[in-house]
């Protein structure tokens, strides 16, 4: 039995993962709780100047967010489109989740440990924040990759099997 | 009116706190932050790109071809 080739379909995962995961950062971390923002470390939002840059700078990351999705997007299509990539739930939810994972923990250490333009949770304690933060990328990297591979066995590329409209 | 007027000259977009937030994002820096909120997504973006190459090795490869192994048109008889 042949395998099949199942990148198309992870790669889109990882994109649309990191897209929509970015958005959780930037809409409940950011714009609902307002613990940080894009430079809030560097220029903390105290007075309505300051708040107004830092609106551009998470304006300017929400654009890199919808980027990822897009590109994510564009990427499911073509492997949509492709009868070697199998359309396998456990392989895309996985992968959904491995990106997620993979932009907490690289943003965490890029934005939060290197450069210190913020923090996750400012303040007292802000170490023990980032260094959750960490963490959670770094389970959710292992749930995505245990979900993909629980996803290796799939075979049934985008509409075999299933009723078409 | 006049107090609508007034209002809406000083109203952002046009407000000069607003344009002097984005002067200072363009004159502070702006290459240094610019660089540290898009390297994350540049790192994922080889990641991704690798994961596809890495999981669509040649032992795996069957077909790239697009479209179905066998298409609908072709399992159709000929009229």
């Amino acid at each position: 039995m042949t395998k099949m080739n199942r990148g198309a379909m992870i790669s889109a995962g990882i994109l649309l993962g990191t897209g929509l995961g970015g958005f959780v950062d930037g809409i409940l971390l950011h714009q609902i709780l307002q613990w940080h923002n894009m430079l809030s470390s560097a220029r903390p939002p105290t007075t309505l100047l300051q708040m107004k840059y830092n609106m551009v700078w998470d304006g300017l990351f929400h654009a890199f967010t919808w980027t990822m999705v897009a590109l994510g997007l564009w990427r499911l299509w073509k492997a949509g489109e492709r009868s070697d990539v199998p359309w396998s739930r456990a392989t895309f939810l996985g992968s959904l989740v491995l990106g997620w994972g993979l932009f907490n923990f690289i943003e965490g250490m890029i934005d939060h440990e290197i450069l210190g333009i913020h923090h996750v949770h400012p303040g007292p304690g802000q170490l023990a924040w980032d260094l959750g933060f960490l963490a959670l990328g770094l389970i959710q990297i292992a749930v995505g990759i245990g979900w993909i591979r629980l996803g290796r066995r799939d075979a049934t590329a985008r509409g075999c099997g299933a009723s078409t409209a | 009116m006049l107090f609508g007027a007034v209002r809406s000259s000083s109203a952002c977009p046009n407000c000069a706190l607003g344009r002097e937030a984005r002067a200072l994002v363009l004159n502070n820096d702006f290459i240094f932050n610019v660089g540290g909120a898009l390297a994350p997504f540049l790192v994922i973006l080889a990641i991704s790109a690798a994961a596809e190459k890495l999981m669509d090795s040649p032992d795996d490869v069957r077909s790239k071809a697009p479209g179905p192994a066998v298409s609908p048109k072709s399992a159709e008889p000929s009229s």
